[in-house]
């Protein structure tokens, strides 16, 4: 026996490839780490954006004073003639570092005063650091973040507290209703002037749309058409000059209680010391949230950590979106993928059953499949491409010639929009619907079909009442993958209609409440955006791992759903071949 | 019951063809795109057209020299040597004549300012500046065909409900007093805003060169007239005959002179002061000049010569000493018939010009494209000039009678070469492929080649694709035959997850985290993409040690070892390797050595010999070792056969470091070098660019794991059963069925798997134009960045005028992206299907 196996160890080794296994093993594990890697990454910066740092206070030897807080901490190398002119203290750190020196990164705000958003300090420039207590941290509506030492709460301009204690207590009292009052003026802002502004373009329009018709009627010759249209168009301006004068007064009415809202809540505010001295008096109304970082407790943390997360998925960007919400991305996206599916759905499962089901020639399925994986080959820009030229350019620009002369030659449906972005992703993710289903009806057993018929059920009938039912939850992955990847990709819709800011979203309480033609905003393209386009990039990127979180969040979600559902599918029928 | 039937009847066949014309309707979207993009595309390709709109005969006879339309094509100034005319083509009539108070000796004109210098013979340089005007008399959308008729000097054009009047205004300026009593023979000049720089040659053959600054003072409005004058004598330089052309060129750093007989003289001005003769030679031996101009932009120079020719000249660095420029032609064209050339006049708009023969042939071509754009066949007895306006869609012909003609050119820079092949551009010395769509200037031509798009995308799709296959298919290797089988569709399922993260993720990641981070780790980056791999095999080899039992039952936890030995161990050993081979071959700094030519590329060679090395140590090995392996192997214990396997593997890994040191030595001793100047391909690795191809490569290859991994894994799994079964019972271990017959077996499969990879990584957008740099150029370098198709659609497309050249171009992008992954797709399709028959057959 020892003998047999002693000569076989020659061919062992080779033949368990032992080594090999290792390296294929390799591969693997290199994939799946990578995955875990990338997910660890995003999430680890993702949670990490909205927990309240602690303000920093850097006494330089070089006599300036600089508060913030730390967003990065690095060495660097620092060259060898500039390490000579250091102390000894410093030269020996440096030395044990292997000619590095630390660095922080401080967000310094206050971008009024200081004209900078961050400031680097290395560790020798540093005297002294402290964590002063009575230190602010203010998010604001405009200029991003402040940091100082309140030093008198103001009414009407006069003083009324100067100790930390009572400023607080002031501002406790005054600072939900004042932003409670600006929230009011910022809604008439928006919604009734908006409503406002939106009937008296669409006067306007008729206006000028009874101007066409009386330019088209003078072309024509036709001296009855003339005069019908003269008609219309003089009653037109009537009703416009009317129109005019009562929005006028409607426009002054708002105004003032704008003005009355504003006289209200301006009076309020708030003068901080900045750590170097320089004095500035805030409006209460401007602080979105603020507060004293240094004394916080971890319940004071989790809550402010907690509400920023709120803030963030439910608010308007600010600050060029870097600061505040993503909310219209958030609603755009959702918006977008769902009347993709709308489009997608149907005709992805009516094209899977014909292939299954009523498609008989060898060739013509083969046709088919090579036309389907091609569509599932395309790259993403080209159909972005075919959807800006053939949706956007060629058959909106008819409608617009049809429907929506007078507001030419500015575009409504003949430029990029929610609708053409929808149909665009609609296309792109047909071959998912279409493979999906097609494999659902590919496990419904033949014998069911089969015993209809044998009923006397048309193909129909068996095909509605029979096929499909149990192709449902195909179905729904093909379904729930499409969006998963409509809500992913990014490039087509750079094309045909994701903008970096939409002022106004594609559904709203303005009548007919759905707008197919506007131009929407979309976490992929938000982040692409904050990523790349940002001035103040150094500020974004925090926000930019928050969105890819959200949006791998949501991915992943629909795509573990996806995955599910088709694990017990495909369980369910392997139990079900009868 | 009949009823009921029906009513079934006719929904199953409503049912079947709705269903059948959905289904087919869905499909032939694919022939839609495809189409759509092919319908866009085409006009590029297309010539021009031209169709006559009247024809007028003139009430007076001129001698027409030059001339200059308006915007419209229905008034033109026309200069006859001694007045200017003003003329309404569609009535034939003089409407204006401005005498010049002197004779006119000499005239240059200049089309950027509409206006024209004029030398008289007492010495005044005259600027005439031609002022086009429209005004509108009444207001309507004009219908039909217009009527013209000319009152008081202006011409009416009329249509039913609209009225239009067209106005010439012509006003002289006096610019130039020159004292001297020589005759001015030659003049050319440049206006801008303020400035002007004239230039003119006397009888005497001195060349004068002035400045004219115009300054207003703020305070008193006064407008005040700076001129500065230099001169050079060139009576050496000129015997005989006077030359016949004088031109500045639009830097005004070099003013040409030419004669009748192909004599050029030019004149460097870069020093105002201290004008030097920088060339003189004779351009032609047998042909005489018989007509000149610039192109647009005053850059090229067109000759007409008497044999029917037209040559364009520009200066191109001189292959001998660089830095010198010579005068040399690049393009030549033929107008036909072997008759001198009249008359050229060049296009506003564009690099294409129009060439008017002694025959009275007309014909337009594009300079760059070298595309023949149109003929005119103008019935114009004796056609004297012929004129373009400003938007290029009017051509005047103009001799006793005029003619005027519509002209439809939508695309005159575009052929297949233009768009494929290199083109010589403009002021450049040599061929090349360039994309550059769009700059502030306006005489800016825009370059269209996409070849260097094309370089890009093949170039991040291969370095992508050399790290996704192999761990791609190594990881569905695993998966299908080693992994535990519990684990199996936890792994396919994470794996799919990564195929659905948005690619704008990886972008975002490649570009501001995986970029900044191996900037400073460059080798380090690379040795541990080498060191995993080694240190798995070194290890796999370790664990022959163990017992058989446990080796046999290694299946339970390699995965484990190799996630906390294997790779961590790789990653280390990279990165103390790394910093010791940076000190060792490249003089301490790597990035520094790339870009520092006077340090050795044998570090370089070394680096990129290693793959090289370790197969041809492996083919060495199998040649001429192996029989003496086995040999060794031969009546081993357990434990001395692995200890001979371990020492075979540091053997092969010593050889495979020593062939690459030598392979280098090799090269540096052959004197090439991989940063500069390897034939054909110039550098591997230079000057390094944060947002490079390594690292699109590698995040790229992230996006491309799980389809390559998914596809083949599917195949793999699709070979049948008892072929495996079979093979293990027959006594093969589970290496060896893997090896000899389910790899076989899937190879189509896989191979589809990896056309399907390659498809998705051309198109792959977002992560490119995140992390690429977005620099358009041909370029091996590892370490620079690039352009694909699909980033410059993304980029530019928004910005594109609809149905402009440009946006047209990015269709074709699209439609090459298009072609290219069908393809590929169809290809891997078929392999697919051909695949499925077989094994459905084994």
């Amino acid at each position: 026996m020892s003998k047999f196996a002693r000569k076989n160890y020659k061919i062992f080794f080779k033949s368990k490839g032992e080594p090999m296994l290792w390296l294929t093993g390799g591969g693997l594990i290199a994939a799946l780490l990578m995955i875990g890697l990338l997910l660890l990454l995003v999430i680890k910066n993702g949670m990490g954006t909205f927990w309240p740092d602690p303000i920093t206070h850097f006494e330089l030897k070089s006599g300036d004073k600089l508060m913030g807080e730390v967003t990065k901490i690095e060495y660097f190398k620092l060259p060898q003639e500039k390490i000579t002119l250091l102390t000894e203290q410093d030269r020996n750190r440096i030395e044990k570092n292997s000619g590095r020196e630390k660095r922080f990164l401080l967000r310094i705000g206050n971008f009024e005063l200081t004209n900078e958003h961050f400031k680097w300090v290395s560790e020798f420039e540093i005297a002294k650091i402290t964590y002063p207590e009575d230190a602010m941290i203010l998010e604001r509506l405009e200029w991003g973040r402040f940091y100082g030492f309140p030093k008198e709460f103001r009414i009407d301009g006069k003083v009324v507290a100067t100790d930390m204690k009572s400023i607080m207590k002031n501002y406790e009292e005054y600072h939900s209703k004042v932003r409670y009052l600006w929230s009011e003026k910022v809604e008439i802002e928006k919604k009734e002037i908006g409503k406002l502004n939106h009937k008296i373009e669409k006067e306007r329009l008729k206006l000028k749309e009874a101007k066409l018709n009386l330019q088209k009627a003078i072309d024509s010759n036709d001296q009855d058409r003339i005069k019908t249209a003269q008609e219309k168009y003089e009653r037109a301006e009537k009703d416009f000059n009317l129109f005019t004068q009562w929005s006028k007064k409607e426009y002054d009415n708002y105004v003032k209680k704008i003005d009355d809202l504003k006289k209200n809540y301006e009076k309020y505010a708030i003068k901080f010391v900045t750590s170097d001295g320089k004095e500035k008096e805030i409006k209460l109304f401007e602080i979105v949230r603020s507060y004293q970082a240094n004394a916080l407790s971890f319940w004071d943390k989790t809550m402010i950590y907690f509400g920023r997360w709120v803030e963030f998925q439910t608010d308007h960007p600010r600050e060029a979106n870097s600061e505040g919400g993503v909310f219209p991305a958030i609603f755009g996206t959702v918006v977008m993928t769902l009347l993709m599916s709308l489009f997608v759905v149907p005709f992805g499962v009516i094209a899977a059953i014909y292939m299954k089901e009523y498609a008989k020639s060898g060739k013509i399925i083969s046709i088919l499949r090579i036309a389907i994986n091609n569509l599932a080959g395309v790259p993403s820009i080209v159909y972005g491409v075919f959807g800006l030229g053939f949706f956007a350019y060629t058959i909106g620009a008819s409608i617009d010639q049809l429907f929506y002369e007078a507001k030419l030659p500015n575009p409504t449906f003949g430029t990029g929009g929610i609708l053409w972005a929808s149909l665009t992703l609609a296309l792109l993710t047909l071959p998912v619907v279409i493979v999906a289903t097609e494999e659902a009806i590919n496990a419904v057993p033949n014998s069911l079909r089969e015993g209809s018929y044998a009923c006397g059920a048309t193909k129909w009938q068996t095909i509605r009442n029979i096929v499909l039912p149990r192709a449902m939850p195909g179905i729904m992955t093909g379904f729930i993958l499409s969006m998963s990847r409509g809500a992913g990709e990014v490039a087509p819709l750079m094309l045909t209609g994701a903008v970096k800011l939409a002022p106004e979203m594609p559904v709203d309480s303005i009548y007919p409440f759905v707008h197919l033609e506007r131009s929407f905003m979309h976490l992929g393209f938000h982040i692409y955006d904050l990523g790349f386009q940002s001035q103040n990039s150094d500020a974004a990127i925090p926000m930019v791992y928050t969105t890819t979180l959200l949006l791998i969040t949501i991915v992943v979600l629909l795509n573990v759903m996806a995955i599910y559902i088709r694990n017990r599918l495909r369980k369910k029928f392997i139990g079900s071949v009868f | 019951m009949k009823n009921k039937n029906l009513g079934r009847k006719i929904a199953d066949k409503t049912a079947k063809y709705l269903i059948s014309l959905g289904g087919i309707g869905t499909i032939s979207a694919v022939l839609l795109v495809f189409l759509f993009l092919f319908w866009t595309v085409l006009p590029l390709f297309k010539s021009g057209s031209v169709n006559k709109i009247f024809s007028q005969k003139i009430d007076q006879k001129i001698d027409m020299q030059h001339g200059m339309l308006d915007e419209y094509g229905l008034s033109a100034v026309i200069f006859d040597g001694k007045s200017l005319y003003t003329l309404s083509l569609p009535v034939g009539k003089v409407v204006g004549k401005k005498d010049i108070d002197a004779k006119v000796t000499a005239f240059g004109h200049n089309e950027k300012s509409n206006s024209y210098y004029l030398a008289t013979e007492h010495g005044k340089i005259v600027e005439a500046v031609i002022k086009f005007t429209k005004e509108v008399v009444r207001d309507g959308s004009p219908k039909g065909t217009p009527s013209y008729s000319i009152n008081d000097h202006y011409l009416y054009e009329s249509y039913e409900n609209a009225q239009f009047r067209y106005s010439t205004n012509i006003e002289l300026v006096d610019i130039i007093e020159t004292k001297s009593d020589k005759k001015i023979v030659l003049i050319d000049g440049i206006s801008s805003d303020k400035n002007r720089f004239i230039s003119y040659l006397t009888e005497d053959k001195i060349l004068h060169i002035n400045q004219l600054e115009t300054k207003e003072n703020i305070m008193t409005g006064e407008v005040i007239t700076d001129l500065s004058e230099s001169k050079i004598d060139l009576s050496k330089n000129i015997s005989g005959a006077l030359p016949k052309y004088l031109k500045i060129n639009s830097s005004k750093t070099s003013i040409m002179l030419f004669f009748t007989d192909g004599r050029f003289i030019s004149i460097d001005t870069k020093d105002f002061n201290n004008f030097k003769i920088s060339e003189e030679k004779k351009l032609f031996e047998d042909r005489k000049i018989t007509y000149l101009d610039f192109l647009i932009g005053r850059n090229s120079i067109l000759i007409g010569d008497n044999k029917g020719f037209v040559t364009i000249w520009w200066p191109t660095e001189d292959p001998q000493s660089k830095n010198n420029y010579v005068f040399s032609q690049i393009y030549s064209f033929y107008s036909g018939n072997d008759v001198p050339v009249k008359f050229i006049y060049p296009s506003h708009r564009d690099k294409s010009f129009l060439i008017l023969n002694e025959s009275g042939r007309l014909s337009m071509y594009h300079m760059t494209s070298g595309k023949h754009l149109v003929d005119l066949e103008p019935n114009v007895s004796n056609p004297q000039i012929v004129l373009l306006n400003q938007k290029n869609d009017k051509v005047v012909v103009l001799g006793d009678v005029i003619t005027s003609y519509k002209l439809d050119i939508p695309h005159p820079e575009i052929t297949f070469k233009s768009v494929f092949g290199k083109v010589q551009y403009e002021l450049t010395s040599k061929p090349d492929y360039v994309w550059q769509s769009s700059s502030g200037s306006d005489d800016f031509e825009p370059k269209f080649s996409l070849i260097p798009l094309i370089f890009g995308t093949i170039k991040a799709t291969l370095i992508s694709m050399l790290f996704a296959v192999p761990v791609a298919l190594l990881a569905a290797v695993y998966t299908s035959e080693f992994a535990p089988r519990r684990f199996r569709t936890t792994i396919k399922s994470t794996i799919e997850i990564m195929a659905s993260l948005p690619s704008v993720v990886l972008g975002f990641i490649a570009a501001l985290i995986v970029s900044p981070f191996v900037e400073n780790i460059v080798l380090g980056f690379i040795f541990t993409f080498l060191m995993i791999p080694f240190s798995l095999i070194f290890l796999g080899h370790l664990s022959q040690f163990l017992p058989k039992e446990i080796l046999n039952a290694m299946d339970r936890y390699r995965m484990w070892l190799i996630l906390f030995l294997g790779v961590p161990m790789g990653i280390f050993l990279g990165s103390i390797l790394a910093p010791f081979v940076e000190k060792s071959l490249f003089y301490g700094d790597f990035k520094l050595w790339l870009h520092k030519f006077d340090y050795s590329p044998f570090g370089g060679w070394v680096l990129v010999m290693i793959p090289f090395g370790i197969i041809l140590a492996l083919y060495l090995y199998r040649k001429f070792l192996y029989d003496f392996y086995e040999s060794l192997l031969e009546n081993r214990s357990y434990i001395g056969a692995a200890f001979i396997e371990l020492i075979k593997f540091f053997v092969l890994t010593i050889s495979s470091i020593t062939i690459s040191f030598l392979l280098a030595y090799l090269l540096v001793l052959l004197g090439l070098d991989l940063r500069f100047d390897i034939p054909f391909i110039e550098s591997i690795m230079t000057t390094y660019v944060q947002r490079n191809a390594l690292i699109v490569g590698f995040i790229m290859g992230f996006a491309v794991i799980p389809i390559i991994y998914t596809v083949s894994e599917d195949a793999l799994n699709a070979v049948p059963e008892h072929l495996r079964s079979a093979s293990l019972a027959a006594g093969a271990t589970q290496w060896q069925t893997v090896m000899n017959i389910i790899l076989p077996v899937a190879m189509s499969g896989i191979f589809s798997a990896i056309m399907i990879g390659f498809g998705r990584a051309i198109g792959e957008t977002m992560i490119v134009l995140m992390a690429a740099g977005n620099t358009p150029i041909v370029d091996m370098n590892i370490f620079s960045g690039f352009r694909t198709l699909s980033a410059n659609i993304a980029v530019e497309l928004p910005e594109a005028v609809i149905n402009s050249t440009h946006y047209r171009v990015l269709y074709l992008a699209a439609l090459v992206l298009f072609i290219m992954t069908f393809i590929i797709n169809t290809f891997a399709e078929m392999i697919r299907m051909k695949y499925r028959k077989k094994s459905s057959q084994l």
